[in-house]
């Protein structure tokens, strides 16, 4: 009879089985299917055959290394950046603020639900448009982020806030558990994951929209006219430059959010 | 069910294999044209069918497509900003100028005429075409009017003794602002800058063709201008022939104003301005051959390139540029 | 003392309790049982004033506990913090103290730092009992808590339960289904009939709880009486 040791335990191998396969689906599948997708581009741009105006990947590639080097490429991204995390900031507190009021009392919810619908529905290049008009080129990119981000965020809560365990609320009510106690300990972990998921999908869609106003309102150390000036100079590969830069920025913001909701799950996962 | 797509599939590729089969019988010259002020420059030509012997098509697309189209071989002549035909030829594609079309169509407007430059100081000027034409050119004229460049800020708020220029993406973001009295000066192209003055009761407070001439001996900036694929440069007949429709054009335009925004709609463009002859007038449509323009080309490339060579494509194209015939 | 007057509770156009008139006295258990769906958990409901109703009920302020059918525990609390979750109104030391003793009653010291993903069935019941013994409640309402659960564990959880209760001494309405469980566990014993829920029967029992046994003829009997009455008063639910 094998003794069993820890090498041919049989729970230590499936254990090491399990890791290996979550590394292979976590990097291996999305970089086969981000090669997949470079080499779509390059047949593509190769096809087509104007590399003025659709470069292949590796004259972007060389692109984006003299981009990185310039200053003017970390002054763009900072400037985007901070408009993105403060629209984004005031969309949030807002949007959680509102739903929560609107979770307590209907008639808030009433006033808000339409307005949220009608944020919802309006094309966005029509708000970049009139805002443009109206605010400053730091603040106009700003305000389409908050515009745009703002229903995600409120309904998204205020849905979580309505499936919160209506039998757990009718305890805390009967055992006349604090207002502040039902809040901090009942309703926020319970709203926390929906919130989260939430804010992971609308923080890429935030800097996408802010991108667009910078390029109208002509926004100083923005993404945006970064872009537009390499339209003007008819440079096209580095807009395709900018753009995997934007892209780039966009995932680094979901990354954030993702390592939040893993220490939120961690906290609660110690057993 | 099988039999069905079989004969579906065979159609398709039939269909495919007699178009790439049939060739056109004559290759027809594509002229494309931006949607736009400079459109003008070639209007009369559009109902002509054949030009310098070879059957030609005219076509308006919007402005920013006109670089791609030049690029790709879509276009075989094109009116297209000098700069942009400048930083195309530097980056290997294969054009020519064979003439320049637009001398210059940028005004500023305002409420009082000025009677020098400093008295700009402390005020916002509102204008459309930062990193562009509008921007450079506006600012060699202020420099070579006595203003220090420090002197001249873009910002959105007035300075004392600067002169701030606010840029927006497009004139119709300037135009409120003026009618609200919420802007004193802007500089604004034609047709946008008469519709301006019409609006808001303006009246026109500096000709930049004129400063930039007094700077400069050229006639005026040649801001867009004709080119012509390497291929067709070859071809002197047609493209003189083409040159001389141009010229008759210049002329016709003014005589004919009122034929004019019918004849662009008919190519597709989106304008609705009513054209009339002060308006063309001060479009600056002049076409001068490329022999005749070189001179006033390269004074402003030059400018160009000292607020921004990438604008033109990092150097001054060479001679190779022009499509000058040796008569 | 508890008293409900004419206490009618309809559901829209369904009536669920029909004219209750009950007085309950301090420091007793009663047990509530009837049919599946007849209104018990309503009675209690009624009692901890989560619902409203037509009629009286005078508690004299009396504080309440329940222990819920479903556990009704936070996710997101370990068991520890789910008791302490509700003593808010103590202060720190007095909370820790109180949660100790009763965690330790229902012997899940060793699992206090548990979440309830991590608890079974039963652990979690125990988790709510001592919660719900934690609150310092006048009143304890309990409604049928070991359903589902297998007779063993039931067995086992029910004399914890009665354990607990021997030294506390508050009063205890208990619904449940199960007519031994019942007979073993209470002073006095009402049955509800199918809805339109009247009060069908009503008998005190005076054997103390150590000397009874399932095999008693008296508790043999009632026993019967009740089986005949739900039977009489049940509908074809």
């Amino acid at each position: 009879m094998r003794r069993l040791s820890a090498a041919n335990c049989p729970t230590t191998t499936f254990i090491a089985y399990m890791k290996t396969r979550v590394i292979l689906s976590n990097i291996l599948y999305p970089l086969c299917t981000l090669l997949a997708l470079i080499a779509v581009w390059w047949v593509a741009s190769l096809s087509i055959g104007i590399p003025l105006f659709f470069p292949t990947p590796s004259a972007v590639l060389a692109e984006l290394g003299g981009l990185l080097v310039s200053d003017s490429f970390y002054l763009a991204i900072g400037g985007t950046l901070s408009r993105t995390i403060i629209s984004f900031i005031l969309a949030f507190a807002i949007g959680v603020c509102a739903a929560a009021l609107a979770g307590l009392f209907k008639p808030m919810h009433r006033i808000l639900r339409p307005i949220v619908v009608i944020l919802r529905a309006i094309p966005t290049m029509s708000v970049i448009l009139i805002s443009v008009l109206w605010l400053d080129n730091f603040w106009s990119p700003v305000l389409i982020g908050f515009l745009i981000v703002f229903p995600l965020v409120y309904t998204g809560m205020y849905e979580a806030i309505g499936e919160v365990d209506r039998e757990l609320i009718e305890m805390a009510r009967l055992y006349k558990v604090s207002r502040k106690d039902t809040l901090t300990k009942l309703l926020i972990p319970s709203v926390t994951p929906t919130v989260l998921t939430v804010a992971k999908s609308s923080v890429s869609l935030n800097v996408k929209v802010i991108i667009a106003a910078e390029v109208i309102a002509l926004t100083a150390r923005s993404i945006g006219a970064q872009m537009q000036l390499s339209k003007i100079t008819i440079d096209i590969p580095v807009l395709f430059a900018w753009t995997v830069a934007a892209i780039l920025l966009a995932f680094l913001l979901e990354f954030a959010v993702s390592l939040v909701q893993f220490t939120v799950r961690r906290h609660y996962d110690k057993a | 069910m099988k039999k069905l797509l079989l004969v579906f599939m065979s159609l398709v590729l039939g269909f495919t294999a007699l178009s790439f089969g049939c060739s056109s019988p004559a290759p027809i010259v594509n002229v494309v044209l931006p949607d736009g002020a400079p459109s003008l420059a070639l209007v009369s030509l559009f109902d002509q069918t054949d030009l310098g012997g070879k059957k030609v098509t005219f076509e308006i697309v919007p402005a920013d497509t006109i670089a791609q189209k030049v690029s790709s071989g879509a276009a075989d002549v094109a009116i297209i900003p000098t700069n942009a035909a400048a930083n195309l030829y530097n980056k290997g594609i294969d054009i020519k100028l064979a003439a320049t079309s637009v001398q210059g169509l940028l005004y500023m407007v305002g409420k009082t005429a000025i009677s020098s430059f400093d008295e700009l100081k402390g005020k916002v000027i509102y204008s459309i075409g930062q990193n562009n034409t509008p921007e450079f050119v506006f600012k060699y004229v202020l420099t070579g009017g006595g203003i220090d460049a420090a002197d001249i800020v873009t910002g959105e708020t007035a300075s004392d003794g600067k002169i701030t220029i606010c840029f927006k993406s497009d004139g119709s973001e300037i135009l409120p602002l003026l009618i609200q009295n919420r802007a004193d000066y802007a500089i604004l192209g034609e047709p946008v800058a008469t519709t301006a003055k019409t609006k808001a009761n303006l009246v026109t407070v500096l000709d930049l063709q004129s400063e930039w001439s007094k700077l400069n001996g050229s006639a005026s900036y040649p801001q867009a201008c004709l080119v012509v694929s390497g291929r067709l440069a070859s071809d002197k007949t047609f493209v003189n022939a083409f040159i001389s429709a141009a010229k008759q054009n210049d002329d016709w335009i003014i005589d004919n104003s009122s034929e004019v925004l019918a004849k662009l709609q008919a190519k597709n463009s989106l304008l609705t301005v009513n054209f009339t002859a002060d308006i063309i007038r001060a479009c600056n449509i002049r076409t001068v051959s490329a022999k005749d323009a070189k001179a006033d080309v390269i004074a402003y490339l030059t400018v160009l390139k000292d607020y921004n060579a990438a604008f033109i494509g990092g150097k001054l194209p060479d001679d190779n540029f022009y499509c000058i015939y040796e008569d | 003392m508890i008293k409900l007057k004419n206490v009618t509770k309809n559901y829209g156009s369904l009536k669920v309790l029909d004219d209750i008139t009950l007085e309950l006295e301090d420091g007793k258990i009663t047990c509530i049982i009837g049919g599946s769906g007849t209104g018990k958990s309503t009675l209690l409901n009624v009692l901890a004033g989560l619902t409203d109703f037509e009629g009286t009920v005078l508690t004299d302020n009396a504080t309440v506990s329940y222990m819920f059918q479903s556990e009704r525990l936070i996710p997101t609390l370990t068991a520890r913090q789910n008791v302490e979750f509700v003593l808010g109104a103590m202060s720190p030391d007095e909370r820790k103290a109180a949660a100790d003793a009763m965690l330790s009653a229902v012997e899940l010291t060793d699992f206090q730092n548990l979440y309830p993903k991590a608890l079974s069935g039963g652990m979690k019941q125990r988790v709510a009992m001592a919660r719900a013994f934690a609150y310092p409640s006048d009143v304890l309402l309990v409604d049928e808590p070991f359903k589902g659960l297998d007779m063993v564990l039931t067995e086992k959880l029910t004399k914890l339960f009665t354990d607990i209760l021997q030294k506390d001494g508050r009063t205890v309405v208990y619904v449940t289904h199960n007519i031994g469980e019942a007979v073993l566990l209470a002073d006095r014993i009402i049955v509800l009939s199918a809805l339109p829920a009247k009060l069908v029967y009503d008998v005190n029992i005076d054997i103390p709880k150590d000397k009874r046994s399932l095999t008693d003829s008296k508790l043999f009997a009632i026993r019967n009486e009740i089986y005949t009455v739900l039977k009489e008063n049940a509908t074809d639910r």
